[in-house]
């Protein structure tokens, strides 16, 4: 038996692209196309290479972000939504919804198709909660459009998507819930917190038993040039409800918090039987390439408070979320997944599980 | 974000958290609904499953089912019943080690229906003369058919075996089978006897009325035509009570009757059989008169075919003896013979109709193998019992007649009682029949008797003669041409002339429907052909009027 290990999701384009998105900013022009085919290719490659039993595409297409790839080029969508200030300075501005009814301008499933045609391995498939998106509807309503018809429209829209992943062959789909230390930070009474929470669980009850055992959901507190949203919030004040959330694999960013210890203490006292936390064992947004060795011990240390049986490992986020961040490189990347999966093995090797 | 920023998306998000919370709400309304309904289908599917458990305990076929692997899933009771598996210990089994089915005939196993059901998908029946071999290992005739379960996509889930004893249905088949042989073997039988009489007949007409003939010789030739003529006329009449006993058409003329007369009666019948076969020959009766409710000729009918029957298959100088007593409110008579006996094996048939002992075929003397099987029913009509045992072949018989002691409470009257005879006087009769034959020879009769006799050939004829002739008789057939005998009857008894005129129908017709329909139309009597010329000749004789 094996500690299984599975990657967050993007990984920085190739260079190409990025100069042709430049180009071409809507990422939809024809021309991008084999570009867009190269660089999943090469992601699939690289990914496999590294030994990752599960891997991904990169979102070598979601050309804008994780969050909003889903509405980009809508016509009723204003780019002044709500802004997410970063720590290193920066903002990035969501869209907002202008007029209804909502609707996904693509669903994720197109792109697990894509790098199906390539991969030996595993894929899966990440995409953005409904919790992220319900922040698109502004605070003071959207004309002939009601907020409760949005609420709706939305979690109709998520779960098309999810079960179109899994009717193409996902291994897992992992919905991105990084919005959840933020919500805490723009309220503190956790209301809002309670909220997500509570529309994702309502998405997450329109499935099966046996479908909900391939979903997952990743938290961190955002990853953006090296930098983060909410990582000054409180694990401990988010943990608590992540955990009522009904799926089965919880993706928890580990290896960049500075008390590792304390967070582990609290997933050992709110996990449920039938969940797995993979923990971070890696850091996107540290410079620095982990060794196997430094894996290895995170992993051995993870052990410690989580059931062998019921952990695995991940990055702590993806490599970039936002298209244009080049912050990281793609061989950093790999190297880091490279590290995570050895390092992963390292441990179950010291766990007497290979 | 500015203050400003921040205020405005926490607003936004707040106000999400309201929609939110009412779509929580609703969708907890939806489930608790979706509940609702799902408990209410878990109690109709619960209530179908107990209607279905009850259906198939209740169904007089067996049924088994299996699942895809033709492993067993479900045995009705009848099922277990018969393989002697209980359903709990043949679930989950291999179909074949409950269900072991054979040829019944090469006793070779036969192919499993469900394989072939589960290859094919269609409905499979089994074969002809499949059998099951129980737990215990008895073999049971079955017979039906396999059918695939399908859900509701129409992928086969099972198979549905359903099976029934075929056994009496096999049983009934073969006596129906033995009851048409029986019946073939008896029409043949019943063509050589009714052939027999004729190549006699023919010759000793051809005697009689050869120029060359002596009185003797002629003498002879009647004799001859009389004996087989009433063998003929023997052979009808059982032949005609067989048919009114089937249809449930004969009816019993009960009235007080004396048992010694009845067996006097019968043993006269028998006597010139036995006095030729030199039979010694006894009766045992109680000393007192014994009168008891009975049809008195059939129940003489019965004994003397006992009688006649033990005469036919005792070797001469054999024994033969008639005993009766009274015992338990019944009446007990038996017939004992020293003869040929009856093999164990047929006595279970011997009152079975066309059974007649192949053995003793050869020895039967002519008949049809009818007389014990019109005996039981005349017995039966009486509410009695009649019954054969024998010692076995070469060991004798014996049949008794076992009669409930029943009263009328009237006076009792001999059923050997004769009507007193009339002067033997000349009597004018008109015969009417186209049969000129019947017609003649039966006017020759009379006239030898002394009766003045005059013969016509059709209705109008007939109508005339009562003019010409005035009889005191008229014997009227009444398939006549021109007038049938019936209006020829309604219209002599209309007229002035008719009112003292005894008119006797004569008819091959005799249902007791026929005699009702001749006695309506003005007979006095009805008689079936052919006439017996002594009945003839004592009604004749007497000027009372007897049916």
């Amino acid at each position: 038996m094996d500690i299984p290990t599975e990657p967050i999701g993007s990984i920085p384009r190739p260079a190409t692209l990025l100069e042709a998105l430049r180009r071409h900013p809507d990422g939809t022009d024809a021309s991008l196309d084999p570009l867009y085919d190269d660089a999943i290719r090469d992601t699939v490659r690289a990914f496999e290479a590294t030994g990752s039993p599960v891997i991904t595409d990169g979102e070598q297409r979601k050309y804008h972000n994780f969050w909003t790839y889903s509405v980009e080029g809508l016509a009723n969508m204003l780019p002044n939504g709500f802004s997410i200030p970063f720590s290193a300075g920066h903002v990035r501005r969501m869209p907002r919804l202008a007029a209804g009814p909502f609707r996904y301008a693509r669903y994720a499933d197109r792109y697990l198709e894509n790098a199906l045609r390539y991969a030996h391995v595993p894929l899966k498939q990440a995409v953005i909660s409904p919790s992220a998106m319900s922040l698109m509807y502004p605070a003071d309503g959207v004309p002939g459009y009601s907020r409760d018809q949005f609420i709706e429209d939305l979690l109709r829209e998520h779960v098309t998507e999810v079960r179109r992943c899994l009717e193409k062959g996902a291994h897992k789909v992992q919905i991105d819930f990084t919005e959840g230390r933020l919500a805490v930070k723009i309220d503190p009474s956790g209301a809002l917190l309670a909220s997500f929470i509570d529309l994702n669980n309502l998405a997450l009850a329109r499935f099966s038993s046996a479908e909900r055992k391939r979903l997952g959901v990743h938290t961190c507190p955002g990853a953006d040039r090296d930098s983060t949203h909410s990582a000054d919030v409180d694990y401990a004040q988010l943990l608590p409800s992540l955990f009522e959330l009904n799926v089965c694999s919880f993706y928890v960013s580990l290896a960049g918090e500075p008390d590792r210890i304390r967070i582990l203490k609290i997933i050992r006292e709110h996990i449920k039987p039938d969940h797995r936390v993979f923990v971070g064992v890696v850091a996107p947004i540290n410079p620095h390439i982990e060794s196997a060795e430094e894996v290895r011990d995170r992993v051995l240390e993870a052990a410690q408070f989580i059931p062998i049986a019921q952990l695995g490992t991940t990055d702590d986020c993806g490599f970039a979320p936002f298209c244009d961040d080049i912050s990281t490189s793609r061989e950093t990347a790999f190297s880091k997944i490279s590290a995570r999966v050895r390092g992963t093995a390292l441990a179950a090797r010291a766990l007497g599980m290979r | 974000l500015s203050p400003e920023e921040e205020q405005e998306l926490r607003a936004a998000a707040l106000k999400n958290a309201q929609s939110i919370l009412a779509a929580r709400q609703k969708a907890e309304r939806e489930l608790l609904a979706a509940n609702e309904a799902l408990g209410r289908k878990s109690e109709e599917l619960r209530q179908q499953r107990e209607w279905f458990a009850v259906t198939l305990s209740s169904i007089g076929d067996a049924v088994i089912t299996t699942d895809t692997q033709s492993r067993i899933t479900f045995l009705n009771p009848v099922a277990e019943s018969m393989t002697g598996w209980t359903s709990a210990d043949a679930a989950g089994m291999a179909l074949e080690k409950v269900f072991h089915i054979i040829n019944e005939d090469t006793r070779l196993e036969v192919i499993n229906p469900v394989t072939q059901v589960l290859l094919s998908g269609t409905i499979v029946g089994l074969a002809n003369h499949t059998a099951l071999v129980g737990r215990n290992g008895a073999v049971i005739g079955i017979e039906d058919s396999a059918a695939p379960i399908r859900d509701t996509g129409g992928n086969i889930v099972g198979v549905v075996l359903v099976f029934h004893d075929v056994t009496e249905r096999r049983q009934n088949e073969q006596m129906l089978r033995d009851a048409d042989r029986r019946k073939d073997e008896f029409l043949a039988t019943l063509a050589h006897e009714l052939r027999n009489p004729l190549a006699p007949i023919r010759q000793a007409a051809m005697i009689a009325k050869a120029p060359s003939a002596t009185d003797a010789q002629k003498r002879w030739s009647h004799d001859v035509i009389s004996r087989q003529v009433d063998h003929m006329a023997l052979l009808l009449d059982d032949l005609l009570d067989i048919s009114r006993i089937t249809r449930g058409a004969l009816q019993l003329r009960v009235e007080m009757t004396e048992l010694a007369a009845v067996i006097d009666a019968a043993v006269e019948t028998a006597r010139p059989l036995m006095e030729t076969k030199r039979h010694e020959f006894s009766i045992h009766i109680p000393q007192e008169p014994v009168y008891f409710a009975a049809d008195p000729l059939r129940l003489a009918q019965v004994l003397a075919n006992l009688l006649t029957n033990a005469a036919k298959y005792t070797d001469a100088g054999g024994r033969i003896q008639v005993r009766a007593e009274v015992a338990g409110g019944d009446i007990e008579i038996g017939v004992v013979d020293t003869g040929i006996g009856i093999p164990a094996a047929a006595l279970r048939s011997v009152f079975d109709m066309f059974a007649q002992v192949k053995m003793a075929q050869d020895r039967s003397d002519g008949g049809l193998g009818i007389g014990l099987s019109l005996s039981k029913a005349l017995v039966e009509l009486h509410g009695g019992t009649i019954r054969a045992s024998s010692a076995g072949l070469g060991l004798g018989s014996e049949f008794i007649v076992r009669l409930p002691m029943r009263s009328l409470g009237v006076p009792a009257r001999s059923s050997g009682a004769r009507i007193a005879a009339g002067p033997a006087v000349g009597r004018r009769v008109l015969i009417a029949d186209d049969n000129r034959d019947a017609a003649e020879s039966l006017a020759m009769l009379l006239s030898l008797e002394g009766h003045e006799v005059t013969v016509v050939h059709d209705g109008q004829q007939a109508l005339a003669a009562f003019q010409t002739v005035q009889p005191e008789f008229a014997l009227l057939d009444i398939g006549m041409p021109i007038v049938s005998g019936y209006d020829v009857a309604r219209r002599v008894r209309q007229s002035s002339l008719g009112r003292a005129v005894t008119l006797i129908a004569i008819t091959g017709w005799g249902q007791d429907g026929d005699r009702a329909r001749a006695l309506a139309a003005g007979f006095n009597h009805h008689f079936t052909k052919p006439i017996e010329p002594e009945l003839l000749s004592e009604l004749l004789r007497t000027s009372g009027i007897r049916t």
